[in-house]
């Protein structure tokens, strides 16, 4: 892989976000050309109808390009982090764990904003629980001594998880009837809620900072996929590198999961394909995991709500449906 | 005589409630090329952890090049020193140049790291190799890449443990000529077969594992009646040509 070819397909996929969102925009109920779109979005608040139309679908499109940014990037570090392909935010139960804080605080009737903070919270206290319980492989005496701390790391993840998903399902068999409806969408994964804009342009925020700190540490973590000794004796700060990263992921999934739900296929063949089309340097590989991450999103969502308009469908089946075939066909090729 | 390269004082190292050495002392000069010797499990590699800075002794102190190790920061202990052992891993794929390259971290964003990349690999003739996936590679071939990683690190001390377990017969001595060709490189080496570690060392090592140490030059210490002692076996040395062969001898 030259660099500077890697170097161009990251800018393709950088187009082609820019021009999925400029789809999600003109494709609805009521179409609008291109030429409107962008004239639309540049001067905003005037009193045309795709002004009108736009300030409908903008906030979504634009959460929907950051929930698949911040998944990706999510998933992208944790499986070079624990040196596991098959790792998530999923199978860690961080997700488990912001679902079900994000739940509780609609339970309680908290605000967007509040949510988002619970979702967050819930992720890091995933987190948390998980270090704990494997704090023996990650910080014990052992643990320069070489051997990878990942595979018990995922087990007590994937406990957590398993336990994460009871948690919903009981919440979600003692919920009433009339409520039962919104709370299965939105654990599917779901944006059809997606219409502040303020939620929209902080989640963006959101996925800016966590994606320059996790690119200041690409570096390192190249040398950490190779083992920890190895990395620590090339001159890396491997505990806090670890530290700030898994930080990194708990808030990009925490953000991503109460806002749109728990959209699990995208954290995971992201960066599968990020992989095929940039190889495995990690200072290529986030962002284009990230911009990958928010194409399908974006691409996924605007299929959600026109494939059986006017009903609309949970994105977070589609990106599985979509998110498959890619996989597999990925899997031949290789 | 300068100032010592390596300079152990007073070292415990202690795996669980066993002690593995006590009072370790030893000094290392500069191009000097010093083999631990000891049974399984005798502490050879949590020596090398130690003197890498990634284990903290019980007690003592480890200088390296007069610096306390203990005190230095990462990217200065990674100036110093760089380690091998046969624990890589590689979880995805990436050409060997790449996997080379990141010894070069230190070293930050720098123009002359592919050369000094290729250079280390030439030193250990995998130079064909150098665009191949990690992955593909034989054991051996894996090993001599793991080799010529820790020498693009372009630390004045090598920390190798067992460097050579999966080169051939031939391999072995080519590799272990190699690291034996410089001058100012300061090696500490663990190795099995102590055939090899008397072609390759100056000074030689042993540890017991029980707390038991000795060290000196490879006449000195790197004896048939010491060998036996050190692992209960009775260990004859022969004469051939110029050199002494080890061998397991018969009993009774």
């Amino acid at each position: 892989m030259s660099e500077r070819r890697a170097r161009a397909l990251i800018w393709l996929f950088a187009a082609a976000a820019a021009l999925s969102l400029v789809a999600s925009l003109m494709i609805g109920s009521v179409r609008l050309n291109p030429v409107a779109v962008v004239a639309a979005l540049l001067k905003p608040g005037d009193q045309s109808l795709s002004s009108a139309i736009l300030a409908l679908r903008l906030p979504r499109a634009v959460t929907a390009l950051a929930v698949g940014g911040l998944l990706a990037l999510s998933g992208s570090v944790l499986q070079a982090l624990l040196r596991n392909p098959l790792a998530d935010p999923y199978v860690l139960g961080i997700s488990g764990g912001a679902a079900c804080a994000a739940m509780l605080a609609i339970a309680a009737g908290a605000g967007v904003f509040a949510t988002h903070c619970a979702g967050v919270a819930g992720a890091l206290a995933a987190l948390a629980v998980l270090f704990l319980l494997a704090r023996r492989a990650l910080f014990g005496a052992e643990h320069l001594s070489g051997d990878s701390p990942s595979s018990s790391m995922l087990l007590v993840g994937v406990m957590m998880a398993s336990f994460a998903a009871a948690a919903l399902s009981l919440a979600l068999s003692l919920a009433p009837a009339g409520r039962l409806r919104p709370m299965v969408f939105w654990l599917l994964g779901d944006l059809s809620g997606a219409l502040d804009p303020v939620a929209a342009w902080t989640s963006l925020a959101v996925l800016a900072i966590c994606g320059w700190s996790a690119a200041r540490d690409a570096a390192a973590l190249n040398l950490m996929m190779r083992g920890d000794l190895q990395a620590f004796t090339q001159g890396v700060h491997v505990d806090r590198v670890r530290r700030r990263l898994v930080i990194v992921a708990s808030i990009a999934t925490g953000w991503a999961v109460a806002l749109a739900g728990a959209i699990g296929f995208v954290g995971f063949v992201a960066p599968h394909l990020a992989r095929f089309a940039v190889g495995n340097d990690q200072r290529r590989t986030l962002p284009a995991s990230v911009l990958i991450g928010s194409v399908l999103l974006a691409l996924g969502d605007l299929a959600a709500r026109t494939v059986a308009a006017p009903a609309q469908l949970p994105v977070g089946v589609l990106t599985v449906m979509i998110g498959v075939p890619l996989f597999l066909w990925q899997l031949r090729r290789q | 005589m300068n100032a010592p390269m390596i300079e152990v004082k007073d070292l415990a190292l202690r795996a669980g409630a066993r002690d593995l050495v006590r009072e370790l002392s030893i000094q290392v000069a500069v191009g000097e090329r010093w083999v631990v010797v000891g049974p399984n499990g005798s502490g050879k590699s949590t020596l090398l952890g130690a003197l890498a800075g990634a284990r903290r002794p019980q007690a003592g102190t480890i200088r390296i090049a007069g610096r306390a190790v203990d005190h230095c920061g990462v990217q200065e202990l990674a100036a110093l020193r760089a380690l091998v052992n046969d624990r890589w891993l590689d979880p995805f794929s990436a050409s060997v140049l790449d996997t080379v390259l990141t010894a070069r971290y230190r070293f930050g964003a720098e123009p002359g790291g592919h050369d000094a990349a290729l250079a280390a690999l030439r030193r250990m003739d995998c130079m064909d190799l150098a665009q191949r996936d990690v992955r593909g590679l034989s054991r051996g071939e894996r090993q001599r890449v793991a080799i010529a990683t820790a020498l693009a690190q372009d630390a004045p001390v090598l920390l190798l443990d067992e460097p050579t377990s999966h080169q051939d017969p031939g391999h072995q001595a080519w590799v272990l000529d190699r690291l034996a060709g410089r001058d100012d490189q300061t090696v500490v080496a663990v190795l099995h077969d102590i055939n090899a570690a008397a072609r390759f060392a100056t000074h030689v090592l042993l540890l017991s594992g029980a707390g038991w140490w000795r060290a000196g030059t490879r006449r000195d210490v790197l004896t048939a009646a010491a060998l036996s002692t050190l692992f209960g076996a009775r260990i004859d040395v022969t004469a051939a040509g110029h050199t002494e062969v080890f061998f397991i001898g018969q009993d009774g």
